[in-house]
């Protein structure tokens, strides 16, 4: 019988910063697309959500890999170290993101900064891309 | 001399009757059903007592966190444990009749299970002999795994038969219950679910692919990432000059007094170096 207290809990946790960052970078893209600065309101709120639910995550993710057998199998080292370093990676840069970010105000967000900004975040971005394709692998693949 | 012409049917019929052979039945297992694979029921798997059932484990679960497939039947005692890919479970001969659940202990929630009958053998009406009647061949007398004797010739005449007692055969254990490996052709022998998105499209892209495939996925999602920002940049760049333009030309139509007023309202809101700098730029547009 499937024992709930056997479920993972990192994939149950793992959607709110997937879906809080993802729209966080497009808020971002936006903002610089359209010039309008009202957007920079909603990625603060949105990646304050993210970046507060990454520790639940991290620490969930590691619990899992502790108490789901099929993570100890040396099938899945690989993609499942890789998940790990990138989910990680993701991790520090939105926190980084998000803490220099606050540091600037809405006029500041030009230039140099603009591009830091949007390089800063998109490269948690593609970070955050890769920690889902591998965790896909992880439980999907063959 | 007419009763060892009459019993003579008898003891040839029941010397060549075959002994039951237990047929065994094909089923595969995967996510999440159990598949006749000798009728491609999903529905039923319907035998006959004393047969067993070879189940094939065709697919690995969808999440591995999920559990591992079982072969479970309650009635009868089965439980297979963990299945892996590959293996199969073969069940000891069904003595009981009836209709049972055939399940997957991990899985039951999910709908794997199938309904397992087992038949009684089958009981020919005898029809009533004739003196002219032939005795029946008794070729296929077990071809479904009963043993049936076929009817007799009688005159009519009771004549006690001595006691005969037919010894019920065991039924013939034609596999080893328990677990074993499946060959690959059993594997490429199970069906598709048609509901499963191989079933949709035609093709597995599932398994059996190197975990790297996800860097192939990642370099298209990135590139497009990266595409999105210097999109956005670009564009946020051809704004910002649009707006300067309009700015400088605004700057060129108004009065020279109002230009220190907008520098110094736009003060307010930016730093004290943009604010220096945006002062700059406009002294510079109005000289």
């Amino acid at each position: 019988m499937l024992n709930p207290f056997s479920l993972p809990l990192h994939p149950a946790i793992n959607h709110f910063p997937l879906a809080m960052l993802s729209v966080a970078w497009a808020c971002v893209l936006i903002r610089y697309a359209t010039g309008n600065v009202t957007w920079d309101g909603r990625v603060r709120l949105f990646e304050v959500v993210g970046v507060a639910s990454l520790p639940f995550t991290v620490v969930a993710a590691f619990i899992d890999t502790r108490g789901i057998d099929f993570l100890l199998d040396p099938r899945v080292d690989a993609p499942l170290i890789w998940h790990m370093t990138s989910g990680l990676l993701a991790a520090i840069v939105f926190g980084l993101h998000y803490f220099w970010r606050r540091t600037k105000e809405p006029a500041e967000l030009t230039g140099r900064n603009a591009i830091q900004d949007i390089a800063l975040i998109t490269f948690g971005m593609i970070a955050l891309l890769g920690a889902g394709l591998l965790g896909a692998e992880v439980v999907y693949g063959g | 001399m007419k009763r060892t012409a009459l019993l003579l049917p008898v003891f040839v019929l029941w010397a060549t009757a075959a002994p039951a052979v237990a047929a065994t039945r094909q089923v595969s297992s995967g996510n999440y059903y159990f598949q006749d694979n000798e009728t491609g029921s999903r529905q039923q798997v319907v035998v006959n007592k004393g047969d067993q059932i070879t189940v094939t484990i065709a697919e690995a679960p969808v999440a591995a966190f999920l559990g591992a497939h079982t072969v479970d039947i309650d009635e009868m005692n089965v439980h297979s444990g963990d299945l892996t890919i590959g293996q199969t479970f073969t069940t000891p001969a069904l003595t009981k009749v009836g209709t049972f659940s055939l399940y997957c202990d991990n899985h039951r929630n999910m709908g794997h299970q199938t309904r397992l009958v087992v038949k009684a053998p089958p009981v020919e009406s005898t029809p009533a002999p004739t003196q002219d009647s032939e005795p029946a061949p008794a070729g296929d007398a077990s071809s479904n795994g009963s043993n049936l004797l076929q009817p007799v010739p009688l005159t009519g005449q009771a004549i006690p038969l001595p006691a005969l007692t037919v010894p019920t055969p065991a039924p013939a254990t034609a596999e080893p219950a328990g677990v074993g490996e499946a060959s690959p052709g059993q594997l490429r022998a199970a069906g598709v679910d048609p509901d499963s998105l191989e079933g949709l499209i035609g093709r597995n892209v599932g398994g059996n692919q190197p975990w790297t495939r996800a860097l192939w996925f990642l370099l298209i999602g990135g590139v497009a990432a990266v595409g999105a920002a210097v999109i956005a940049i670009v564009r946020g760049r051809s704004l910002a000059a649009v707006a300067a333009v309009r700015e400088a030309k605004r700057s060129g139509t108004a009065q020279s007094s109002s230009g220190p007023r907008r520098s110094s309202g736009r003060s307010r809101k930016s730093s004290p170096r943009k604010a220096s700098a945006s002062g700059r730029k406009s002294g510079g547009r109005r000289r």
